[in-house]
């Protein structure tokens, strides 16, 4: 009864977080569970399902590709999460000094952010043109070799992650930037006073004390660089030869456009157990080293 | 053991002018305290002697050296700040050790002196804690060593008693006194309230709108209050200051050249006894009670004199006396003139007159 649910008091907490509850459980748990079961049928969207128990993933972990894959995947976060760290980092201590520059660009940091990802990813594909791109013109322009940026094995994964950094540097930066100017004026006259150099007041107390933000930022783009899709999918379709396909391109590669979705879920069980086994292990490693006021 | 000297020193924020000019010596070993009332310039005056605040005029030297462009962790001073600023991120004795840490000391001299410091202030139990699981008292104690630490010829303290609970604020002042006296160290400290500058001040240095009222021994600024200002600044209840006419005419004439107001402290008057007449140096007046303070030990009372000006009387009676009407005397000596600019008029020549005020 409805009266006697609201009265309960143990009760009530459930009945006021069930909406909740249920979005979540049909968005994100039932999806979850459906994928895992995909995984052990082989099936082309159309025909029936066939289980085949572990076959994907044996045929998965057999294929020579996919270890090339996975590297790809993890080249790419480790590359990504860094260069966005450390530039949004180097860029938020920047706008955090007083002066027109910095907040003229403080505006400017958060534009690349407004603009869709295809749109950007668009951009570079010009951009980056082998030929007729900006960047070559600029390069041979000051005498140096042009770069195969999309067209080189070598290099195309680098330039997804140089598309990313460029759009995400600058939001990141902006919490940084926050973190930084949440940080107690005090502290560093204290430290003055403490006859701290400037890297030692850096070190000791501006890292300490943006901790927590370096360490959630450091979470959301690991998470997110396993989702970068758009820009692959727009700029090199995995190519060339295999060089920028990831796991979560794998996927909808696998799934959408060769109708096995079977394999395709699959290789998402795998990508989801990598996401969390990485922060688990991440958790492990560095919670303890964050500060929280 | 090191002198301060701040020669006409001035500081604007923008066009706004806190402090216009100011010339102030501290001496070497000294316990100096400023005071003041809130936003009159007192922690500015501090920072710059810090190093943390850069003057927009004049020079400062501590210890005979013109320390302008020394940074703050080079100019052998320690502080201890209103809200102890201590770092959160590190340990207690992270915390003590930073200062020894930066100044290149080694390893086992670092962790002797921290160990040293701790026991003194009775840290030793909490040297391995995080800040935050500290009581305020022994947050104030980690501030306190965090400076000692280092042993400087100069201690800067802002308000470092303010944030703690009146009864360890008590105890805390009585420490940081037997502490100067240990240390031999000159102490410069800020503070708003005069009744901690009175305690604890060997110099006493009274500010106001960015400028120094006066500066002098605690029993001096009390006895010989150089202006209106410093008088009402220093006492509870503050002096009575009152047009010269207020005390009647007899007293007025008495005054000295230029006199405007006279000032009586509230506990110099007295209710007269009527048993005993009128003695020369002495007058009697007729005021009006209206209003009574019982402080247990004391009691202040309000009353009108007769041409309206308000006074206090503060007494030490067992028996609160009823409102209404009563006779006070005052003796001359007691009575501070000051001039028309409200500065102190030099100790006139005392008339063995007697007088009597009596009310309309
Ligand atoms: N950084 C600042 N910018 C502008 N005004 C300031 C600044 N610091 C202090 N002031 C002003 O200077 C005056 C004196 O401040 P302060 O020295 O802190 O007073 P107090 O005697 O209470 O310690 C106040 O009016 C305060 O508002
Ligand atoms: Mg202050």
């Amino acid at each position: 009864m409805k009266t006697s649910l609201l009265r309960d008091r143990r009760l009530l907490p459930y009945a006021l977080i069930a909406p909740a509850l249920v979005i979540l459980a049909v968005f994100y748990l039932y999806p979850i569970g459906y994928n895992a079961v995909l995984s052990v049928f082989s099936w082309d969207l159309r025909g029936p399902m066939k289980f085949v128990g572990f076959g994907n993933f044996a045929e998965l972990f057999t294929d020579p590709d996919f270890g090339k894959v996975i590297q790809n995947t993890l080249v790419y976060m480790g590359m990504e999460v860094s260069l966005v760290m450390i530039f949004g980092l180097i860029l938020a201590l920047f706008l955090n000094r007083q002066g027109w520059l910095s907040e003229f660009l403080q505006g400017v940091s958060f534009a690349p952010n407004v603009i869709a990802l295809v749109s950007v990813s668009l951009i570079f594909v010009w951009l980056m043109d082998d030929d007729i791109g900006l960047f070559n013109q600029i390069l041979s322009a000051v005498g140096l070799e042009p770069v195969g940026w999309l067209s080189d094995t070598e290099v195309a994964l680098f330039s997804l992650v140089l598309v990313s950094v460029w759009k995400s540097v600058g939001l990141n930066a902006l919490i940084i930037l926050s973190a930084l100017q949440s940080i107690p004026r005090y502290l560093f006259e204290a430290a003055d006073l403490d006859n701290a150099s400037a890297w030692t007041r850096f070190r000791k107390i501006t890292i300490p004390m943006i901790s927590p933000t370096l360490f959630f930022l450091v979470l959301v783009n690991v998470i997110g660089s396993f989702q970068a899709f758009d820009t692959i999918n727009v700029m090199t379709q995995g190519g060339p030869q295999s060089s920028t396909n990831t796991l979560i391109f794998a996927v909808y590669r696998e799934g959408f456009e060769y109708y096995r979705v079977g394999y395709a879920a699959a290789i998402a069980v795998v990508l989801m157990v990598l996401v969390g086994l990485i922060t688990v292990l991440y958790f492990r490693a560095f919670q303890k080293r964050v500060h929280y006021r | 053991m090191s002198q301060i000297e701040l020669r006409n020193i001035g500081k604007s924020y923008g066009d706004k002018e806190i402090i216009p000019s100011l010339d102030l010596t501290i001496e070497a070993g000294s316990f100096s305290v400023l005071v003041g009332p809130s936003g009159c310039g007192k922690s500015t005056t501090l920072r710059m002697i810090a190093g943390l605040e850069k003057p927009t005029t004049g020079t400062i030297s501590i210890g005979g050296k013109t320390v302008d462009n020394v940074t703050p962790g080079q100019r052998g001073v320690a502080m201890v700040f209103q809200n102890y600023a201590i770092y959160p991120t590190m340990t207690v004795e992270e915390n003590i050790e930073f200062g020894l840490r930066n100044n290149k000391v080694p390893k086992l001299e670092r962790r002797e002196l921290v160990h040293e410091i701790a026991e003194t202030v009775g840290l030793t139990p909490h040297l391995r804690k995080n800040p935050d699981a500290l009581s305020g008292g022994e947050r104030q104690r980690v501030a306190l060593a965090r400076a000692m630490v280092k042993k400087p010829a100069v201690f800067l303290m802002d308000e470092p008693l303010s944030n703690l609970d009146a009864k360890l604020r008590q105890h805390m002042r009585i420490e940081l006194i037997e502490l100067h006296e240990r240390l031999g160290a000159t102490f410069v400290y800020v503070t708003h309230d005069q009744v901690e500058a009175m305690s604890m001040g060997t110099s006493i240095v009274l500010m106001d709108a960015g400028r120094i009222q006066q500066q002098s021994a605690p029993t001096e600024l009390y006895a010989k209050p150089q202006n209106v200002f410093t008088s009402r600044f220093i006492g509870t209840p503050p002096m009575n200051v009152v047009p010269i006419a207020a005390f009647g005419a007899d007293v007025a004439a008495d005054a000295p050249e230029g006199a405007e107001w006279l000032g009586v402290r509230p506990e110099r008057l007295t209710f007269a006894d009527t048993s005993r007449p009128v003695v020369p140096g002495e007058t009697e007046l007729t005021v009006t009670i209206i209003a009574l303070e019982n402080l247990g030990a004391e009691l202040v009372y309000r009353a009108v004199l007769p041409d309206g000006s308000r006074i206090a009387i503060k007494r030490f009676d067992e028996i609160a006396r009823p409102l209404g009407d009563a006779l006070v005397r005052v003796e001359t000596n007691d009575i501070h003139w000051f001039d028309a600019n409200e500065e102190r008029i030099a100790e006139p020549a005392i008339s063995g007159q007697v007088r009597e005020v009596v009310s309309a």
